[in-house]
């Protein structure tokens, strides 16, 4: 029987690569890629199918004969799948300069994850113009290499359709995520993690395929959740339901993300103006809010963290939330440097914040339940 | 003030000193922090950027946190300001010398003080920070976290180094090397509106053209030493000998420095004047950075007939003949460190590696086990420092692929003395020895 909607998407969160292996079993190539940096319009427009790679919270056997265990653990999931040889069906890889702990990784991967094509795209850590002009020719750079790899001409005409097809995926999944805000909320934040897996996992017009089914699906909704305390989740890798499944039956509602795998991932598209390969990196450089993008401070200091930091703030208030959660994995250092102050910038702005720090594997999952039962009893 | 009644205690952390250069640097790191204080110059607090030579042509007096940290980690006054960051939010795991330096600033900011124990006097109060995202990501995320407990305006900028595989195109030449130099004419221009005064070019020009010889005089002497048996500047010497290069260069007195210590070591080289009466066992430290906190570890090493003859940490840059078309002080400079950069990152390609070094090559340790003639690695897991422990795993199976080195792993952080296990560390270090011993008596 055909999957639908909601149950497409859960199917292929249980089973990822399922899609994506068919696919190159017709002679499609799958490009993989890690992080939010690598432009997805790019895959798509050399006629490849873009394929976020992930970690997983099984226990980490292999990585650790090539790892070390004092860095990012959600790297060393990725690794780990990868030299179990579950990322076979992959291709090639673009890995971005997106951190220390990813950027350091790369030559690892490459020398132990065996594909037919990787690329090093470095990404400024600066926003300045000049860092957009830099980006913009790492992105030309990409480009002439996509195509040598898969044979397809990047004409500005392909490029802009699949910036159409991307930017549709996107305004769909903010459609998906605007749902969340009826009290109770439409679809559950485990579902919606589910969805953003399920959407980087296929093609992209698949993708929006499954994305209008399932808001279809949603709208129609009789039976929906109960109401609860509503919650942001402040983070940045949590690709599996795990821990927000862990709120929601704690009796509360992730009604919105600040999340990789969520919609740090979707919130922004690209324009659909000028030269696309200038939109590309203005939209992923600029657009994209993770710590690992500086972003010079427009004067004082409260304007500084309202540049920085306002977003969630309007998350919060847009999405009626009574409180957030941060969730940091260990050793994510853009992350674990703005955690304190993403924290007193939303209790000034009158928004409760726990604040959890985790390596990745929930393997704390018991003492978390605790934390944010008694954040919850606080809360009401 | 606790760590004033137990000088004794404090004396043992340091090690031994074989040169007499490596006996100066303590009295110019004093002197630096002397010299911020009582001088009525403007103050920046900077990361290592690789760009000293523009404060020093600014009239500015650099003080470089991290460096301070590693002195805090060295005197065993750093867990005031360890604790007072971590209590403020900040992970443990987060980079040590950010907990010092953050803790500092927040302990300043309650009391309008400089904390009474800081030693050296503390950091003079600055009136601009510089951050750059040259090496690590610490180095522009803490100093925009510095914005907690300082309002100072804060200037970051890139300088990215060329990645492995593409380095060699001439596109990706201008790429890289156009963006660093408007990056840092973007820093010149921080520096212009902060003090109110125009960059003298000519008094740069000569500034830059005296830190490239002591970037050679450096390079050389570090070298000649590696390469030399007996060998009479161990690491734990280099690893103070990098500081006048990395947070003094430009100034006369670093080129006086590299002068005297490479004059020191061919003298030493020439008459064949060791620091071991035997070197029994010769080292390599080959990655991460030092345990400021107890650089005593080395004597004990030492006191068994082993001796680190190199460390591929704190490397110099590796000098270039810049050609004399380019007159421009700033493109100098980019061009020096883009050669830099592009001479790991061959190194790295012809050895099979193929990332972006980002200035720290993965393969700098294999660069030494030759030439230098080492009988082990040893290789120090940092709990706070990404930079400088990713990859260590990998190097020690690349060194495995060409070599049957042995390679040591000891674990514990370059600042934070609560992850320092001395009895540990001893006793991996007569394992390693013993086994280091068992290989020569077979013939290894």
């Amino acid at each position: 029987m055909v999957k639908k909607g909601l149950e497409w998407a859960k199917s292929l969160y249980q089973d990822r690569a399922q899609r994506a292996k068919e696919l190159r079993n017709h002679g499609k190539k799958v490009m993989g890629y890690i992080c939010c940096y690598p432009p997805t319009e790019l895959i798509t427009a050399s006629g490849m199918v873009p394929y976020r790679i992930t970690g997983t919270l099984e226990p980490i056997t292999e990585a650790d004969a090539y790892l070390e265990t004092l860095m990012c653990p959600y790297v060393r999931a990725c690794l780990d799948l990868g030299v179990k040889g579950r990322y076979d069906f992959v291709d090639g890889i673009i890995w971005p300069h997106t951190c220390d702990n990813i950027q350091k990784t790369y030559d690892i991967w490459k020398h132990y994850v065996p594909h037919s094509y990787y690329h090093y795209l470095d990404v400024p850590h600066m926003s300045d113009p000049s860092s957009f002009e830099f980006f913009a020719k790492g992105l030309d750079v990409l480009k002439e290499s996509l195509e040598e790899f898969s044979g397809v001409k990047i004409t500005d005409e392909r490029l802009t359709e699949a910036i159409g097809l991307h930017n549709q995926n996107r305004a769909l999944l903010r459609e998906l995520t605007y749902l969340r805000k009826p009290d109770p909320p439409l679809i559950s934040g485990a579902e919606m993690t589910q969805v953003v897996l399920a959407a980087m996992s296929i093609p992209v017009e698949e993708a929006n395929h499954m994305l209008r089914e399932t808001i279809a699906e949603v709208k129609e909704r009789k039976d929906g959740l109960k109401q609860g305390l509503r919650l942001l989740v402040y983070g940045s890798e949590i690709d599996d339901i795990a821990f927000i499944k862990l709120m929601e039956d704690c009796g509360a509602n992730v009604v919105i993300d600040d999340l990789c795998i969520g919609t740090r991932h979707y919130w922004k598209d690209v324009s659909a103006d000028g030269d696309p390969l200038v939109s590309l990196a203005n939209r992923y450089l600029g657009d994209i809010m993770c710590p690992r993008t500086f972003r010079r401070s427009p004067g004082s200091r409260q304007q500084d963290l309202d540049n920085r930091f306002g977003y969630i703030r309007d998350f919060a208030q847009e999405f009626d939330v009574q409180g957030a959660i941060l969730y940091i994995i260990r050793y994510c250092d853009t992350f674990e440097f703005d955690a304190p102050e993403v924290k007193d910038y939303l209790q000034e702005a009158g928004i409760p914040v726990l604040h959890l720090e985790d390596d990745y594997s929930l393997t704390s999952i018991g003492g978390f339940k605790t934390r944010i039962q008694a954040f919850l009893e606080m809360l009401e | 003030m606790e760590q004033e009644k137990r000088p004794e205690e404090v004396k043992k952390t340091s090690a031994r000193k074989w040169t007499e250069s490596a006996k100066k640097v303590r009295g110019l790191v004093a002197n630096m922090y002397l010299r911020a204080i009582t001088e009525d110059k403007p103050v920046a607090w900077v990361m290592f950027t690789l760009c000293n030579e523009l404060f020093v042509a600014m009239d500015v007096l650099p003080v470089y946190p991290e460096n301070y940290a590693g002195l805090c980690a060295t005197k065993r006054v750093g867990d005031p300001f360890i604790d007072r960051a971590e209590a403020d939010g900040y992970s443990n795991v987060t980079c040590s010398y950010a907990r010092i330096g953050l803790g500092y600033s927040a302990l300043w900011r309650d009391t309008g003080e400089i904390p009474p124990f800081a030693p050296d006097g503390g950091m003079a109060r600055p009136i601009m920070l510089v951050g750059s995202s040259l090496v690590c990501d610490t180095r522009y995320k803490w100093f925009q976290a510095f914005s907690r407990y300082l309002d100072v305006p804060y200037y970051a900028f890139d300088m990215p180094g060329p990645p492995a595989v593409t380095a060699h195109r001439p596109d990706v030449r201008e790429q890289y090397m156009k963006y660093n130099l408007t990056q840092l004419h973007g820093l010149v221009s921080f520096m212009e509106e902060r003090l109110g005064k125009k960059m003298d070019w000519d008094k740069l020009d000569e500034i830059v053209r005296r830190a490239e010889k002591s970037y050679r005089l450096w390079y050389d002497a570090y070298m000649m030493a590696g390469r030399a048996v007996p060998c009479p500047f161990p690491a734990e010497d280099s690893f103070r000998c990098f500081v006048p290069a990395f947070f003094m260069i430009g100034e006369q007195e670093a080129l006086d420095f590299y002068q005297g210590l490479y004059d020191e070591i061919k003298y030493k080289v020439d008459n064949k004047i060791g620091s071991l009466p035997e070197e029994r066992y010769r080292l390599l430290w080959g990655g991460g950075l030092p345990p400021w906190h107890t650089m005593g570890i080395f004597n004990y090493v030492e006191d068994r007939g082993a001796l680190f003859v190199f460390q591929s940490v704190y490397l110099p840059l590796n000098p270039a003949d810049i050609p004399d078309r380019i007159t421009n002080p700033l493109e100098r400079l980019v061009y020096s460190r883009y050669e830099m950069g592009i001479r790991r990152a061959e190194h790295d390609r012809k050895l099979g590696l193929f990332g972006a070094c980002n200035f720290v090559g993965l393969g700098n340790p294999l660069l030494f086990v030759d030439e230098f003639k080492v009988d082990g690695v040893v290789m120090h897991w940092l709990r706070s420092c990404r930079g400088a422990t990713i990859g260590q795993i990998y190097q020690k199976r690349l060194l495995a692929e060409r070599s049957n080195l042995p390679v040591l792993f000891v674990e514990s952080d370059m600042c934070d003395i609560r992850d320092y296990f001395e009895a540990d560390w001893k006793m991996k270090f007569d394992a390693f020895l013993e086994t280091l011993e068992t290989r020569k008596r077979a013939g290894a």
